[in-house]
């Protein structure tokens, strides 16, 4: 019997415990978990033998693509990698003959919306051949990856030179320390929560939920040229300000969310906020993000929402709240993992909001050619939590910009999808 | 305060945020060259009004003296010495 585990282990960090948690919930509601794929384009045919090879050569015998949450006699969670051996049949492969974009589409959103084959697998693989092009589409669950962390786990997949460099999974401490600070960081939180949702008159504006019994994704992708990015980019300097890309697009997207609200009310946005210091290859696996949560009115021109957004930025960074939600986070990790979806879920309900948002500014995948294939683009679909059940994401690749809307079929229904995403091209590409 | 010592404080915050040795900055760099995103960059701004009592977004600092350490350093003085 093994008394004493010889490797130091990772303790989930309260973020990641929070994945977790959105991870029960997703699954418990849709039979998805709380997973993203990354969309890799390729302009020619990768041969199918040699990247299965390359997989292999990357994955087999590693402990990053297995494991589940278990808990320390402490209590505290820590993360138990299984030992995966690579099977042929864990990609898969479509080859579709000459096909317009639309069911090029339909075919990627399938795969990003394939379940993992069981509870501990946490990557799945899949490649589509289309019209002189290739898509690799890798599927990660974010209870190990976050956005950034998955693109640099991909590069290195990928890439020939890293092979000889394995990577391994991190260690981290239990943080069972520090309790007053903890609890302050709590209080700090429900301090802002109750700022935020103060008024009981406040109301919130959604997206009417109809019940379904099954809860379908949708994606609704858009790729802007290198012009095209040029002159958003400077439509958000000019209007934003250096550096404020980001909440010029939340402004953006807020104004386009507001034209398909029936009624006025506030606009709630929950968005992530990156952790990392610049050199992020060296964060791969799991989580270092936070949260911010911006509160607008609707029914407010673009310019008054970057007002708005920007001075919020400035007191919740002043407040140190992303600091705080990492800190309190730490807090949940004695509620076990079923019922802290059952918490979670019920103060989304109580406390909810209107859609969620991230921007990915720098890009972690480097890769120009996957062998000897240039690469065109990469870009995220996210399965967003199932409240809000709708989420806008940015991510940049190679100076072109990505918009993706995410949405449950009973959450924003295909003309709202679309009206959407036009609302949000007209905002980013207009005068405001 | 001098224009010198100001760049060197705001280097040694820069540096702290990105995770990067203060000797690797030079104030001649744009701040996104150097790792700065939206998030970091207010940070700065929040460490600014504490060190130097200047608000960035209500000073009227331009949007091209704010993408170097050296304009940006430059403004802040201009505003300190007329205080």
């Amino acid at each position: 019997m093994k008394f004493f585990n010889r490797y130091p282990r990772y303790y989930l960090s309260g973020i990641d415990w929070v994945m977790a948690g959105l991870d029960q919930i997703n699954k418990t509601h849709t039979g998805i978990g709380n997973h993203c794929a990354l969309v890799l384009v390729l302009d020619g045919i990768l041969d199918r033998i040699n990247f299965t090879r390359t997989l292999r050569k990357a994955l087999s015998n590693t402990s990053f693509v297995k494991g589940k949450t278990r808990r320390a006699w402490h209590l505290a969670p820590y993360w138990a990698p299984s030992l995966y051996t690579f099977d042929n049949d864990d990609i898969g492969f479509f080859d579709l003959k000459k096909k317009e974009q639309e069911e090029i589409d339909v075919t990627i959103q399938t795969c990003a919306g394939t379940p993992f084959k069981d509870n501990k697998t946490l990557l799945g693989f899949d490649l589509i051949h289309c019209n002189k092009q290739t898509y690799i589409i890798m599927r990660f669950d974010h209870r190990v990856f976050d956005g950034r962390g998955a693109e640099s786990f991909l590069d290195y997949i990928l890439d020939s030179s890293k092979q000889n460099l394995p990577y391994q999974l991190p260690s981290q401490d239990p943080q069972l320390h520090s309790w007053k600070s903890l609890f302050f960081s709590g209080q700090c939180i429900n301090r802002f929560l109750r700022s935020i949702y103060s008024q009981n008159s406040i109301k919130v504006a959604c997206l009417t939920q109809e019940p379904k019994p099954v809860n379908p994704h949708r994606f609704y992708h858009t790729t802007f040229s290198e012009e095209k990015t040029l002159a958003i980019d400077t439509n958000a300097m000019k209007n934003a300000g250096y550096l404020m890309n980001g909440v010029f697009f939340l402004s953006c997207v807020t104004k386009g969310f507001d034209a398909l609200l029936k009624e006025h009310g506030n606009i709630l946005i929950p968005i992530n906020v990156d952790m990392r210091e610049a050199k992020f290859n060296e964060k791969v696996f799991f989580n270092h993000l936070s949260f911010m949560l911006f509160k607008v009115e609707s029914g407010l021109e673009i310019k008054e929402y970057i007002n708005l957004l920007k001075k919020q930025f400035l007191d919740q960074t002043k407040n140190k709240i992303p600091h705080h939600f990492i800190n309190a986070s730490l807090l949940m990790r004695i509620m076990p993992l079923k019922a802290l979806a059952f918490f979670m879920n019920l103060q989304s309900k109580k406390k909810p909001s209107s859609f969620s948002f991230s921007y990915i500014g720098n890009q972690a995948f480097n890769l120009t050619h996957v062998q000897n294939i240039e690469v065109i683009n990469l870009f995220h679909i996210p399965i967003v939590p199932v409240t809000p059940g709708v989420g806008v994401f940015f991510t940049r690749f190679n100076k072109k910009l990505n918009l993706i809307i995410s949405g449950f079929n009973n959450t924003l229904s295909s003309k709202d999808g679309q009206d959407l995403q036009e609302n949000i091209i007209s905002g980013l590409c207009g005068k405001v | 305060m001098t224009i010198t010592q100001i760049k060197e404080k705001l280097i040694e915050q820069i540096a702290l945020s990105v995770g990067q040795e203060p000797s690797t900055i030079t104030s001649d760099m744009m701040l996104h060259e150097i790792g700065m995103d939206s998030l970091k960059l207010i940070e700065l701004f929040v460490f600014i009004e504490k060190e130097f009592k200047v608000q960035v977004m209500e000073s009227g600092i331009s949007q091209e003296a704010i993408m170097k350490i050296e304009s940006l350093a430059q403004s802040i003085h201009t505003i300190i010495t007329e205080k």
